[in-house]
């Protein structure tokens, strides 16, 4: 079965929606504006990746809704409905129970301002320094919203898109990494040969820009090199029809950690070959020799980058991580989808979409014209 | 393809493995007690299902990931599952066609250390001082893929390492994409299994406050009594389970010694609310149904469902209807009995303990009783076991199900060896 590529949404620190997005990435835009969400003394860099003019409260569907999501959740439902359109599974003449999702999804403890209302309400006033949860169990208990603790959890994005758009299909989040979006892409692409569905929203979203999630990436030295940011993009795929952009081939791994000490199995890299071999596995997959161009894992990171380099097949490159800053869940399927709108638009004939997470995960998704 | 399974561990409340904790469920042994971990006597619920003791991890010399602070509860209690799998399997997990897939949550005592990082500092601007004070590794170990991560590295695991976090779901749906990825030819064979620690202070309050848990203070041992008319809520509670799964030919041609088999999985979404499930029970029957269809079997096939059995008002009904939309008839020749009765519910990890507790009905042909369940809801009318665990003769085919927060289902179809 051939998998296309019926539709794309984005939400990205170059636009709000695929046009805003497209039209961004053509003029070789930035999206790295001033942070000035928090304080950001403390942190790395003072610059950030945030969607511009997303206001969920007016521009999502259910604005009660609203209150129950975390960020991520409102760009992924954004870029959901954009893909899937307002009438859900009806766009796409697929029953509700066929109509699956798999989502990348960030873990996010920070955008909470529920949170930060619990805190103050478990502080002791007795004892300054004291936290004390019990404390939400007296006078506090009224002013807590028991539910917004569940905004944190990873699977309430591709919940909001599914009950917003009414899909009732197979779902699952599969984690957070930039390669769990093209893994989501992947497992749709099986999830649709093996007639488990007629159609699969893919999901990618995350909002590293709010402050826990930017400081995760001090870890593995990311901020050292990209701003934190925030996006989303969401693609439906299916048995492909006229038009649409293929997913010609893929393949996924797991790189070796980079030396003996646990520290090193985290954001580092020491040689290329498991992404050479997997990129030749795609490239094989696909029937191609090479791809007319590469949207590539590169960090601005001179040592880092010669070995991402090395890794690829000869042609040109790309980078969405240093325009966007770093997505997080959301990078793998932002860059899918950016490459099926350049084969949509003939641009391009193919593209490579390459992506890594920190914890060493590999992914690569082909895609290219009927 | 087949798929089977050659190693089986769990660590749960009462059991440090898994034919300890087969034992003590068909005994009828309950793993809840008051809470001794830290002080809940000012909350609604002050008990939990919580393991007597740690059990050490000896396969893997885990002192540099110690030295690292890399090694939490969570990662612990998967490594001590993985390591009786491993053993009990004898495979190579080393290299590229061998993948690992876990459910498991983000770290949710995080933001717990937040709060008292903030609160050390009060009249700053606190969360973001706090953020910026946490240490690395606490970072590192609060995403959900940690866990996995640690896994495929010790045993190094060379193809895909997927983590799976749909909150109660996620270790079913871990096992449930392990078996997309050997049908479709990636691996040969997966490390598949789900690990959560919900013990903690953060999350008993938290779940406490949404009116989730029991609130049975003065008899914790009778609190989780799924399907029972007075059940009032479910436990929470702390584990590990973890299966080696095989293509049967790669299982076949090394010898290994089957023990039972994955015959297919099912999932869906409510689309409904984010706490409940539909009452008419339709996001069960789309897993159980599709489970079904996938294994290429019919209702009148299965005779053991392992049941989510929450022990809360609406899961239970729910579940209830949803196998009475789904098996027809033969539902009331099935036999369904609830493991969260004697161990409380492990969220992010039931679905792989609970998976390992149905390949022991079939290997043994018995099911495990409910525990508690002493006054049947009239509106959950199937055979939930009360009592003693009963031998179901020639059973072969099981249905393990798991429903999730977020309006996520996973329905794994098992058969005996």
């Amino acid at each position: 079965m051939r998998i296309g590529v019926g539709s794309v949404g984005l939400a990205t620190p170059l636009g709000l929606g695929l046009a805003a997005t497209m039209e961004g990435w053509r003029a070789g835009r930035s999206g790295l504006v001033d942070n000035d969400r928090w304080p950001t003394r403390w942190f790395l860099r003072a610059d950030a990746g945030l969607v511009p003019g997303f206001n969920p409260r007016k521009q999502l569907p259910d604005r009660k809704a609203v209150k129950l999501m975390s960020r991520e959740s409102q760009l992924g439902l954004w870029a959901a409905v954009e893909a899937a359109g307002p009438r859900g599974p009806d766009r796409f003449d697929v029953a509700a129970d066929r109509f699956a999702g798999f989502a990348a999804a960030g873990y996010e403890v920070s955008s909470l301002d529920e949170s930060e209302e619990m805190l103050a309400l478990s502080r002791d006033p007795q004892a300054p320094g004291r936290v004390a949860l019990d404390l939400l169990f007296g006078p506090g208990r009224d002013a807590y919203n028991p539910m917004a603790p569940l905004k944190i959890l990873p699977n309430m994005a591709l919940f909001h898109a599914a009950s917003t758009l009414d899909l009732q299909g197979p779902h699952l989040s599969l984690g957070s990494s930039p390669a769990t979006g093209l893994a989501a892409a992947i497992e749709a692409c099986d999830a649709l040969s093996f007639d488990e569905a007629d159609a699969v929203l893919v999901l990618g979203t995350d909002a590293n820009a709010e402050v826990f999630r930017a400081h995760q990436l001090v870890e593995g030295g990311v901020a050292e090199h990209l701003a934190p940011a925030e996006g989303a993009a969401a693609l439906v795929l299916r048995q492909a029809v006229d038009g649409d952009p293929i997913l010609l081939g893929h393949a996924q791994a797991q790189e070796p950690p980079a030396g003996p000490e646990p520290r090193q199995h985290y954001g580092q890299i020491s040689d290329s070959r498991a992404r050479a071999a997997l990129h030749r596995a795609a490239l094989e997959r696909a029937g191609l020799r090479t791809v007319d161009l590469i949207l590539a894992d590169l960090w601005g990171d001179p040592a880092r980058d010669a070995l991402v380099m090395k890794g690829l097949p000869d042609a040109p490159v790309a980078s969405s991580r240093t325009r966007f800053g770093w997505l997080g869940a959301a990078a793998g399927t932002v860059d899918l989808a950016i490459a099926c709108e350049l084969v949509r638009s003939g641009e391009v004939g193919s593209v490579l979409v390459s992506a890594a997470g920190l914890a060493g995960d590999l992914a690569c998704v082909i895609v290219g014209a009927p | 393809m087949n798929v089977v399974v050659t190693g089986l561990g769990c660590v749960t409340p009462v059991g440090a493995d898994v034919e300890s904790t087969w034992a003590a469920l068909q005994a009828g042994t309950s793993g809840v007690r008051g809470i001794d971990r830290f002080d809940a006597s000012a909350f609604d619920t002050r008990f939990a299902a919580q393991m007597p003791s740690l059990p050490p991890v000896e396969r893997w010399d885990l002192e540099p990931w110690r030295q690292a602070d890399l090694v939490d509860r969570k990662t612990h209690l998967l490594l001590v599952a993985a390591q009786q799998a491993l053993a009990q399997s004898g495979i190579d997990a080393r290299g590229p066609r061998v993948g690992v897939c876990i459910g498991s949550e983000g770290g949710r005592k995080l933001l717990e250390r937040v709060a008292v990082r903030a609160a050390e500092h009060h009249g700053e601007p606190t969360l973001e001082r706090a953020a910026g004070m946490l240490p690395p590794g606490e970072l590192a170990r609060s995403r959900p893929g940690h866990p996995a991560r640690v896994l495929a590295s010790l045993v190094g695991a060379e193809g895909p390492t997927r983590t799976v976090a749909t909150a109660c779901t996620s270790a079913g749906g871990a096992i449930a994409e392990a078996l997309y990825l050997l049908r479709a030819g990636h691996v040969d064979a997966v490390l598949a299994g789900g690990t959560d620690t919900l013990v903690e202070a953060f999350m008993v309050s938290g779940f406490s406050l949404l009116g989730a848990l029991s609130t049975r203070n003065d008899d914790p041992q009778g609190a989780s009594r799924p399907f029972d008319r007075h059940r009032d809520g479910f436990v929470l509670g702390e584990g590990a389970g973890l299966l080696v799964l095989e293509r049967e030919d790669h299982a076949r041609a090394r010898g290994a010694n089957v023990l039972g088999r994955l015959l297919g999985a099912g999932l869906s979404n409510n689309a409904y609310r984010i706490t409940d499930s539909p009452p008419d029970g339709t996001g069960p029957l789309v897993s159980m149904t599709a489970a079904l269809r996938d294994a290429g079997i019919g209702p009148q096939d299965v005779g053991y469902i392992n049941a989510h059995g929450t022990s809360t008002a609406m899961n239970d009904l729910s579940e209830t209807r949803g196998i009475r939309r789904a098996f027809g008839p033969h539902a009331d020749r099935l036999v369904v009995s609830s493991t969260k009765s004697m161990i409380g519910h492990l969220v992010a990890a039931c679905g792989a303990v609970e998976a390992v507790v149905t390949l022991m009905s079939l290997r043994d042909g018995v099911v495990h009783p409910t525990l508690n369940l002493t006054t049947p809801d009239p509106d959950c009318d199937l055979d939930c076991v009360p009592g003693e665990a009963r031998a179901v003769p020639g059973l072969s085919v099981a249905i393990s199900n798991a429903f999730g927060f977020g309006g996520s289902n996973a329905s794994l179809v098992l058969g005996r060896a």
